[in-house]
């Protein structure tokens, strides 16, 4: 019986790791689908990989929570993210300090935590390439992190997963991995309907 | 899991409505004391109604940001060799959040935490406190929460990998303060132990650091604007910037931004 019991403690602890995904601090989330609209200056590439990055956050969250709007926006230099909230949802190419390869600020409605903007930035002040070339941060990897705050994860605990909070230079980490899908799994079928 | 959105709104929903309910039994002691005077009750109630109403005007109002952004890795020997200021000292307070207005004009919220050096491994601080700026804060209706800053507490002993960014072109302005290299990366809070402990893996600093050759080393005042034209130089090259946006951004480099003073 005992033995029983630890083998199936021990079958638990492996086939049931912990989950690594949170939430983000401030708990938010989208109720309306999101469509960010990319700066006019991306190339065709990038906006490939940009659709592929929500469209895999799409499919994890088991609804359409984030998309890429056929609508550009022409002006870089927009004001960004907190403090500056102008209705547009934006992707840009902004300088941001040195510590970030990408940054999102989202404006969530204070007490029911829904998403009512939010803009993602590529921060031109780092290295970025369309692929993880040596030495360059790859703008898929990037913006797939960032969309994933959008939709209300924060950073995982493992190193494993996209959610990660650190990447550096010349990695591609380009699918979600099944620890961020059970987030976004959770959040949009599981807290979200509670 | 959802239970704190649901205690924000019941207790937002409890307010108003003990208010309301408290209202009239107040308005009915003023009727009583001045029976005569009914005019003077319904003004009462038309004020507390305008309080009530700009009150939950101003609740609904309220701005909340957040932001978090996927960092880029730091090495413990990218801290050693990069920082501009590799200090131990303790919190001894917290500033008033102030804005910044970039060069493009838009603002974003800062706050300075103020870190009294008592060691001093790599650089030379400005001054015995020196003013750590982070990012976020509080002002009027708008709250900034950046999910990636380390979060400092008063009275508690750091070892910080700190930097300077000395170049403009975004929030940086031109006075005297320290950025936290690598954010979370850079922080170590000292524990009972008397051990160093970074402050978000938990990860005990290695002893290597202080026998560094990098803590010898002089400064390299000049090191991230030459990286941030590194960057813009191969941005340029892969096609993420164009060549507009290159001459931006490098002619940016000497532009700063403006804080503003809060009265």
């Amino acid at each position: 019986m005992f033995a029983l019991f630890c083998m199936l403690f021990l079958f638990s602890s492996v086939s049931m790791p912990a989950k690594a995904y949170t939430q983000d601090g401030q708990k938010h989330w989208v109720k309306d689908t999101i469509y960010l609209r990319p700066y006019s200056g991306f190339t065709d590439l990038t906006l490939q990989h940009m659709k592929s990055s929500v469209s895999q956050w799409d499919q994890a969250a088991g609804q359409l929570v984030i998309g890429i709007s056929n609508l550009s926006h022409s002006d870089n230099n927009a004001s960004f993210g907190s403090g500056s909230w102008d209705g547009v949802n934006r992707i840009m190419k902004k300088k941001s300090d040195e510590l970030y390869t990408g940054r999102t600020h989202v404006n969530a409605d204070f007490f029911t935590g829904y998403v009512k903007e939010a803009d993602i930035n590529l921060n031109a002040n780092k290295k970025f390439a369309n692929s993880g070339q040596k030495g360059c941060y790859d703008t898929y990897s990037v913006f797939l992190h960032e969309a994933g705050h959008v939709i209300g994860l924060g950073h995982a605990t493992s190193t494993v997963p996209v959610m990660y909070a650190n990447l550096g230079t010349g990695v591609e980490k380009r699918t979600l991995q099944t620890d961020d899908k059970s987030g976004a799994h959770y959040i949009y079928q599981v807290w979200d309907k509670q | 899991m959802k239970f704190p959105r649901k205690i924000k709104k019941y207790i937002v929903t409890f307010c108003l409505l003990l208010v309301a309910v408290i209202t009239p039994f107040g308005s009915l002691t003023t009727g009583v004391k001045a029976q005569a005077d009914l005019a003077e009750r319904d003004a009462l109630l038309k004020t507390q109604e305008t309080v009530l109403t700009n009150l939950y005007t101003r609740i609904r109002g309220l701005q909340l940001s957040i932001v978090s952004g996927c960092l880029a890795h730091f090495s413990i020997e990218d801290l050693l060799a990069d920082s501009s200021l590799i200090a131990i000292g303790k919190v001894t307070g917290k500033s008033k959040s102030y804005y910044i207005e970039s060069i493009y004009g838009g603002r974003n919220i800062y706050t300075d935490t103020y870190f009294t050096i008592t060691n001093t491994l790599k650089g030379e601080p400005y001054a015995e406190t020196v003013a750590v700026r982070q990012e976020g804060g509080s002002i009027d209706i708008n709250t900034v929460i950046v999910n990636t800053e380390p979060k400092l507490k008063e009275g508690q002993e750091y070892l910080l990998f700190l930097y300077s960014p000395k170049h403009g072109g975004g929030f940086e302005t031109q006075d005297d303060y320290y950025c936290i290299y690598g954010l979370p990366q850079g922080t170590f809070v000292k524990a009972e132990d008397g051990e160093f402990y970074n402050i978000e893996t938990n990860a005990p600093l290695p002893a290597a650091v202080f026998i560094s050759p990098h803590l010898d080393e002089e400064v390299d005042e000049d090191y991230f604007r030459r990286e941030a034209e590194e960057a813009y130089r191969n941005n340029l090259a892969t096609g993420f910037i164009t060549e507009e946006e290159y001459e931006q951004y490098m002619g940016n480099l000497d532009v700063y931004a403006t804080k503003i003073p809060r009265e």
